[in-house]
């Protein structure tokens, strides 16, 4: 009951100094927004990477050469044989430059009129990056390059989303040819949009891997996907990956040559998003302590502007107790109204962060119900000194002041 | 002893302020007894000690030396919210300036009391009701203090003095603020609420307003003297 009226009195305080009260608010609702949209931010994003690595099916490593002048590159012989490994789904190497594309009208119809020429970077690929890597993205049009491509090193290529609407816009240019390095090559199909982490592809042509490093003149591939098969344990079927590479390198100590685990990639993704975002949160809950801060300056100034109503008051046989509690209820308001429209706000960024980078947005009410205590909180904590200043007064000085 | 006869007693109060280290002795033994039902003033010069006795009546402030029994508790040794409890069921205080709280409605001031009193909010309303309606001010109760007048204000204050239904109505200078004619209003008001039994003591420094009471006692230097003793000093 005698809450009921605190609470009252308490609104009635804070309407009369509407400005300052928001003001005072505006540090809680920074404080708690921010710490809430990083937070939720955070979890979004590091979840939206573990699903697009574990949505490419089965863990995978990259095997590089770091020593070309032990190795300069795998052949494609070699490539096989790690292709055959127990255990292993497949390999994907990966050779990539930039080369000019040139655009004729006898050959192709394109956008633009005349003699066309772009640099675009050109990907030699196998089958299997399509089979593995683009396979939820598919063709927009035509074929992707299959494994006769790769053997038989035909001049065929595969045009990337963005770099097909540059160059054609809204029709298939399937069976036309486009030269690259002044090889003519038949564009055989072009990919739908990729989208996630690696979508280098849709600005690049990609052509068999073979063509690549002959045609192209790009060398042996000296780095490569293993994708191992989800049914193996993803260390035993790397131990044998890295004998093949000793024998192949003739490097039993495993010099001039790395296997890096994509699980320990991301291990790393995540421990550093973590680490980014928990000194952000550090740098938000700086910024709610300064809104707490706030709140303390201004009860102090309330208190002393409410000397004489407080010497009233006790004059009227308020306890210390009450007008403790009555202060502190206006403190705890201003940051329990601050922590409810921060967490709006919070959730708000967090939604449009999620359009705009791309992830899909989850609210957490755990974690939204976690700012508001923290919020009520910090209006505790702040708001006592001023409020056991309020209770402690000397009623007489008090009164005496009005 | 006969103590228990009277609703207030002073034995011997000594209170002394200190300024740093320098002590200002302000009330030097003051004895004052008052029966039930009585209209006392207490009349002295500006610095006399009246205000510090009144603090010291009123429960807001504790006496160095000497015993106040009020009713038949001992003041003396009190905690901090027995004080309290004291001030809001036993004591009614009027100010020289209402001390009126500006956001609240007359009838909101005259109910804050009974808050502190824990009586529920439907209760409050209807005794805060009765008390304006008392003094005469049923058709204000919705007014905030600045939309009325002194005199309505200082009656405001009455009435907020008399909701818990006190022991005593503590009166400070009731009328310092107030023209001529308003201040007599005032002192009628106190007149005939003592002449329904209420127990009245004001402190003030105005003869005029200090004859509208039963019985006057004078303080100055920190001493109180009867009426008869006050004149034997003039002579002196």
């Amino acid at each position: 009951m005698l809450i009921f009226s605190t609470i009252r009195m308490s609104f009635a305080n804070l309407r009369a100094n509407a400005v300052r009260t928001f003001l005072t608010m505006l540090g809680v609702i920074i404080g708690i927004s921010s710490i809430l949209a990083l937070l939720t931010i955070g979890q979004g994003v590091t979840d939206s990477v573990i699903d697009q690595l574990a949505g490419l099916g089965g863990n995978r490593a990259t095997v590089a050469i770091t020593d070309r002048t032990v190795k300069p590159g795998f052949t494609q012989g070699e490539l096989s044989r790690f292709a055959a490994l127990e255990g292993v789904e497949g390999v994907s190497p990966s050779l990539s430059s930039n080369r000019v594309l040139t655009l004729t009208p006898e050959l192709t119809s394109s956008k633009y009129d005349g003699v066309y020429t772009i640099s675009r970077r050109v990907m030699g690929v196998t089958d299997f990056y399509f089979s593995t890597y683009t396979k939820n993205a598919g063709m927009l049009y035509g074929r992707s390059i299959s494994s006769d491509d790769v053997t038989h090193r035909t001049n065929v290529c595969v045009l990337g989303y963005d770099l097909w609407q540059r160059l054609y816009g809204n029709y298939s240019p399937v069976g036309e040819v486009i030269k690259i390095n002044n090889t003519e090559c038949v564009i055989v199909g072009v990919m739908n949009q990729l989208v996630g982490i690696d979508v280098s592809g849709n600005s690049s042509v990609l052509v068999p891997y073979t063509t690549a490093a002959q045609t192209f003149s790009m060398g042996l591939p000296s780095q490569f996907d293993v994708v191992i098969a989800s049914s193996y344990d993803t260390e035993e079927v790397i131990g044998r990956v890295r004998d093949l590479c000793a024998t192949l390198l003739n490097s039993p100590r495993g010099e001039g040559y790395s296997i890096v685990n994509q699980e320990e990639v991301v291990d790393m993704v995540v421990t550093i998003t973590d680490l980014v975002l928990g000194m952000l949160a550090g740098i938000a809950v700086i910024a709610l302590i300064v809104g707490g801060i706030g709140i303390m300056n201004m009860m102090l100034v309330t208190v002393s502007e409410r000397t004489a109503e407080i010497g009233l008051r006790k004059a009227l046989g308020a306890r210390p107790g009450v007008i403790l509690l009555q202060f502190l209820t206006e403190a705890v308001i201003i940051s329990l109204f601050g922590g409810l429209v921060g967490v709006g706000l919070g959730v708000a960024i967090s939604y449009v962060a999620s359009v705009l980078i791309g992830y899909t947005f989850v609210f957490n009410p755990a974690t939204a119900l976690l700012a508001l205590l923290f919020a009520l909180l910090v209006g505790a904590v702040f708001g006592l000194l001023p409020a056991r200043r309020a209770a402690r007064m000397n009623p007489i000085e008090a009164l005496r002041s009005a | 002893m006969d103590a228990p006869r009277h609703l207030l007693s002073l034995e011997g109060i000594t209170k002394t302020y200190h300024m740093g280290d320098v002590p200002f002795p302000v009330l030097h033994g003051i004895t004052l007894h008052v029966d039930a039902g009585e209209f006392v003033s207490v009349l002295g010069p500006s610095g006399s000690g009246k205000s510090t006795l009144m603090n010291i009546i009123g429960c807001l402030d504790v006496p160095d030396g000497g015993t106040y029994t009020l009713g038949r508790r001992a003041v003396a040794g009190l905690s901090e919210r027995e004080m309290a409890r004291l001030r809001n069921r036993d004591i009614g205080f009027v100010f020289q300036s209402f001390q009126l709280l500006p956001r609240l409605s007359a009838l909101d001031n005259v109910m804050l009391p009974l808050i502190y009193a824990g009586v529920p909010r439907a209760k409050r309303r209807e005794r805060a009701m009765a008390e304006l309606t008392r003094v005469g001010l049923a058709d204000k109760a919705q007014n905030l203090p600045r939309q009325l007048s002194g005199g309505q204000q200082q009656r405001v204050a009455i009435a907020r003095a008399l909701v818990t239904r006190p022991r005593l109505l503590l009166a400070d200078e009731p009328t310092g603020a107030l023209d001529r004619a308003t201040g007599a209003q005032i002192m009628d008001i106190f007149r005939s609420l003592n002449s329904e039994g209420i127990t009245v003591l004001m402190i003030t420094h105005d003869h005029k307003v200090a004859s509208y009471a039963s019985r006057i006692v004078y303080i100055l230097d920190g001493r109180l003297y009867s009426a008869e003793e006050y004149a034997a000093l003039g002579e002196s």
